[in-house]
């Protein structure tokens, strides 16, 4: 693939493989997700959307493929730092530290992303106020339940420039009023220019958010295209 | 925007988190420093007397450098182990989501704090190295100073490799599979190490010169030891400087497994419950894969110790490591009680090796224990019956340890007279260490609340005795019960055989009622 191929391309994964001891989690993902695009993942539990998920974030490194994040490896330093720039995660199970409030998590994220100190005066109070969390800006993460957490791993993902958002079962533990919140914000992001790949196991939340879908079953793509059709195709099967 | 360099980038991120995380005031640890030094004041100069005494009883120039060597060895073996659980740079869980996973320098995050692991490991090693030192200035008078800083620097040397492996290991999947039976082997020369040193100076001498082990020991005795020390330091200094330039390729998925793996065994750690913290830190390591079903259907399985011993041969079919730890432990121990037995200490240490050996094979039993509800609906035999059912295999293989211990001792000659009588008494002694160890399995992992409430409402002050010795009660019954009966007939003759003989039985009628008593609670 040439280098301006890879330029557009936000995410480019090849052959993506990844086996816990026997057991094959993935077997050769290859997926393209460009600059305004919406992919989602789709498949049951166990099927391999985290492992794969975990692959493109850099977290947990192939038993065979490639992964390239604006044309970086995010497995190999220093190239890694490129890649980890380009990336914003919101992990299934939100990690946060006990010791630090809402507002001084995005804050960290923010300075360890090289965020200027002005532009986060003004973008933490927005994104706390749009996701609701302004009234429990100082409470720290045990004093807010879970889908107040998973919101604020959300905040964290979107309180500095990211080329690619990758969300791993982005919903769970959300209230309706917050997936469609959520929608919105994935809408917008998409609107300026950002990749967007999610998992789930609800095709409903895709809906109007995905451009394109990959279907898992136990590791392998069984499924794959424009999210119209994939949809068409999974009613057919008969899935929910 | 104005762009930060990656530096920059990480000091700011740096203070933020000093300048928002309040850690402990100036006057808070000028209070720690204030109460170490009062302390060390009050009770250092009679700890000392106790320390020099007690050392100098065991400890010789000689004895040091001929079983130095192996242990040592196994030192450095066992501090590199430490990486497959945890290893020198271990991060929040939060730290994972949100600092590695941000565009810093990863080796820039991370050295600092293998370079404390590094001082710490130094420090730890010239405390070792400085109690060693009291031992042997206690012992042989002609021990001299340069020599003592010389052991003292030598074995802060090896903290400081043992903590640069422990980093490899911790960083590499591949080497972490290659130390677990390097553990083992290192164990077998240690041992074997130590017994030829005994009878061949010879041995002592090539092992001095074998590697970063041997050098370590040679301040204690003989020549050459300022150019085996220099190599130490050297080596030292090479493994650090590897260790910090390469200290940025650990994969994110093995730090987020420590850093769970840390956050799952201090939660444990809080409720004392020991068991699960260790499972928690083997979470961390590379883990055992499922072998499959396991085809055992020779095994009787109408009767209940049929079943429970199908039970425990499928389970430890899967873990064969295990197995193999017990044998050797066994083995070893069984070398000890036979070749050793005239001096109780190696005589009661073989013991508590043979408890050992029936802790890593009662697994089953372990995890009967963790739920006892599946026994209560699928057994119908009392609890106590289930408990010693489970014993049986677990002795078997205890016993055939023995036996492989003394087939070794015998075709090395090594067996001490009367040989018979010695090999009956050692394969007696199994069968109270494996009960005991039973016994001790029994508890569970956690401190029971009775034994906490009692050592926090003790006016004496002695709470921490109590703990301690509600932990050491079980392997210490069984290092008795398994020691003894050896020592006995090594003092007695063959004449010593019956009694030894009267002492396991007894030991084994007793501990086997109390197993067979347990109540399901």
């Amino acid at each position: 693939m040439s280098a301006t191929t890879t330029a557009e391309t936000v995410l480019r994964a090849r052959g993506i493989a990844h086996s816990y001891g026997r057991l094959e989690a993935l077997a050769g993902l290859t997926l393209d997700v460009r600059p305004g695009e919406c992919v989602a993942l789709i498949g049951a539990n166990g099927s391999g959307k985290s492992t794969a998920v975990r692959i493109i974030a850099g977290m947990l490194a192939p038993t065979s493929g490639t992964v390239e994040i604006a044309g970086a490896d995010p497995h190999v330093e220093p190239d890694g730092e490129q890649a980890r720039a380009a990336l914003a995660l919101v992990p299934d199970n939100p990690l946060l530290y006990d010791d630090l409030t809402i507002a001084e998590h995005l804050e960290l994220v923010g300075l360890a992303h090289g965020v200027p100190d002005d532009e986060l005066v003004v973008r933490i109070p927005e994104l706390l106020d749009r996701l609701g969390l302004e009234p429990r800006r100082d409470f720290l993460p045990r004093e807010l339940s879970r889908g107040m957490r998973q919101k604020t791993a959300l905040a964290c993902a979107l309180v500095r420039p990211a080329k690619l958002l990758v969300l791993d079962e982005p919903v769970v533990g959300l209230d309706p009023p917050s997936q469609q919140l959520l929608v919105e914000l994935l809408q917008e992001a998409k609107e300026a220019g950002v990749a967007v790949l999610f998992t789930t196991h609800q095709l409903a939340f895709a809906d109007g958010l995905a451009d394109r879908a990959v279907v898992l079953q136990e590791g392998v793509v069984l499924d794959t295209g424009a999210w119209a059709k994939v949809r068409q195709r999974a009613r057919e099967r008969g899935w929910q | 925007m104005a762009v930060t360099t990656r530096e920059q980038r990480l000091k700011d991120v740096r203070a933020w988190i000093d300048a928002t995380v309040a850690g402990p005031s100036l006057g808070q640890r000028a209070e720690k420093v204030y109460t170490f030094v009062l302390v060390c004041a009050i009770f250092g100069s009679g700890l000392f007397d106790a320390v020099h005494t007690a050392l100098a009883q065991v400890m010789s120039a000689d004895g040091t450098a001929t079983w130095g060597t192996g242990i040592v060895l196994l030192g450095v073996v066992i501090t590199a182990r430490w990486g497959a659980y945890q290893g020198p740079v271990v991060f929040a869980v939060a730290d994972v989501a949100h600092l590695l996973a941000a565009p810093l320098s990863r080796r820039g995050l991370a050295a600092r704090r293998l370079a404390v692991s590094m001082a710490e490991g130094a420090l730890a090693g010239a405390l070792i190295g400085g109690v060693a030192v009291v031992g042997l200035a206690g012992h042989s008078h002609g021990f001299s100073a340069a020599r003592g800083a010389g052991l003292v620097a030598a074995i802060a040397a090896v903290g400081v490799i043992g903590v640069a492996a422990a980093w490899g290991v911790q960083a590499s999947a591949r080497l972490e599979r290659t130390l677990g039976p390097l553990t083992w082997l290192a164990l077998a020369a240690a041992i074997a190490l130590g017994l030829a040193g005994r009878h061949d100076d010879a041995v002592v001498r090539v092992a001095r010169w074998s590697g970063p082990w041997g050098w370590a020991v040679a301040p204690v005795r003989g020549g050459g030891w300022p150019l085996a020390l220099g190599l130490l330091v050297l080596t030292a200094a090479a493994a650090a400087t590897v260790a910090l330039r390469a200290c940025g390729t650990c994969p994110v998925e093995r730090h987020l497994r420590r850093a769970e793996a840390r956050a799952g065994a201090a939660a444990s750690l809080v409720a004392f419950d020991t068991r699960s913290m260790r499972q928690a830190l083997q979470t961390a390591s590379n883990g055992k894969q499922a072998r499959g079903t396991a085809n055992l259907r020779w095994v009787r399985r109408r009767s209940l110790p049929g079943q429970l011993a199908w039970r425990s041969a499928s389970a430890l079919r899967r873990t064969p490591a295990r197995v193999a730890e017990a044998l050797v432990l066994g083995a070893g121990a069984t070398t000890l009680l036979l070749v050793t037995p005239d001096r109780v200490t190696a005589a009661l240490v073989g013991g508590l090796l043979l408890f050992i050996a029936a802790t890593r094979v009662l697994e089953p039993l372990r995890e009967e224990i963790d739920k006892p509800g599946r026994a209560r609906i699928l057994l119908r035999a009392s609890w106590g019956h289930i408990l010693l059912a489970h014993v049986t295999l677990p002795l078997v293989l205890v016993v055939l340890s023995v036996a492989v211990g003394a087939g070794g001792c015998a075709a090395a000659g090594g067996i001490l007279h009367p040989g018979g009588a010695l090999v009956v008494a050692a394969l007696a002694g199994a069968v109270p260490a494996t009960l005991a160890a039973a016994l001790s399995a029994r508890r569970g992992g956690r401190l029971p609340m009775s034994v906490l409430s009692m050592a926090t409402a003790d006016p004496t002050g002695a709470s921490g005795f109590m703990v301690i010795g509600y932990l050491l009660l079980w392997p210490l019954v069984g290092a008795l019960t398994a020691g003894l009966p050896a020592a006995l007939v090594a003092h007695g003759g063959v004449r010593g055989l019956q009694p030894a003989l009267m002492l396991a039985l007894v030991a084994a009628t007793l501990l086997g009622a109390i197993l067979r008593a347990t109540r399901d609670k």
